[in-house]
């Protein structure tokens, strides 16, 4: 394959399991054909990659972050320290990271969604016409080099960390996403 | 060339975008100017095949067809 130098830039913002399926089929789509791929999640759209946690994972992060409060120097040499402001955290990060669980396999539809009836629906459907589904699409640009990248606003506000979606990611801010959408020949916001 | 260098891949029962998804990732784990025989039966499959060979810049040797099923032989 020749070392192609075309690019392209997927951003999610929205969360819904239409827009999210189309970002990952224009995203493998795109990386079979030889271009390269950014994905860019932001705002809600972290919800479709999300690792979803439990219960006792959140006992786990508050009791970490407070632990962290009391003795600062024990996070000195946490991974995403890197990429967040701690001083500034709060337990409303913790609570809306229990409301909003995210979670590929838990995405809701924007229309019809019948109170998570519509997306059992749509399984259901895709499974019967042997149609791809997102967690399997995920796998597939993962192992085709696409790469993913969150919003650092986000991932500072929200409290997350690289390790908390399903995707190798990375953390960049906005003055990188005009420089990958210059350079791109295709560059879609959904 | 014999029949021993061509990898298979069938991808009978797949509807887009996962033939070519298949197709790319078994042309990145093989060496450029291998053989691959694809077979497909998805109603878009060929048609999907050329484009996607147009832009890797890839040659379609032979195309058979049986019914529904294609078998492409393509060079990478």
């Amino acid at each position: 394959m020749d070392t192609s130098t075309k690019q392209a830039t997927i951003m999610l913002v929205s969360g819904d399991l239409e827009k999210a399926f189309l970002a990952f089929v224009i995203a493998t789509g795109f990386a079979a054909m030889g271009v390269k791929v950014r994905m860019w999640f932001v705002l809600s759209g972290i919800n479709c990659v999300k690792r979803r946690r439990g219960l006792l994972a959140f006992f786990h992060h508050v009791a970490r972050r407070w632990g962290r409060l009391k003795h600062p120097a024990n996070g000195a040499d946490d991974g995403f320290q890197r990429y967040r402001v701690n001083a500034t955290d709060t337990p409303i990060q913790d609570v809306i990271g229990l409301l909003n669980r995210g979670g590929p396999v838990h995405l809701p539809l924007a229309f019809n969604n019948f109170g998570g009836i519509g997306p059992l629906l749509f399984d259901a459907l895709l499974r019967k016409k042997k149609i791809v589904r997102i967690e399997e699409l995920i796998q597939d640009a993962i192992d085709l080099d696409v790469k993913f990248t969150l919003c650092s606003i986000c991932v500072d506000s929200l409290g997350l960390a690289p390790e908390d979606v399903v995707v190798p990611a990375d953390v960049a801010t906005v003055s990188h996403y005009m420089q990958e959408a210059m350079a791109a020949h295709y560059n879609v916001v959904m | 060339m014999s029949e021993a260098d061509i990898t298979e891949l069938d991808v009978s029962g797949m509807s887009c975008p996962l033939p070519i998804v298949r197709f790319a990732k078994a042309m990145r784990s093989l060496p450029k100017g291998s053989l691959i025989r694809i077979t497909g039966d998805d109603p878009f499959f060929a048609q999907s095949m050329h484009e996607v060979c147009q832009e890797n810049h890839c040659e379609i040797v032979e195309t058979r067809s049986e019914g529904r099923r294609v078998m492409l032989l393509v060079r990478i």
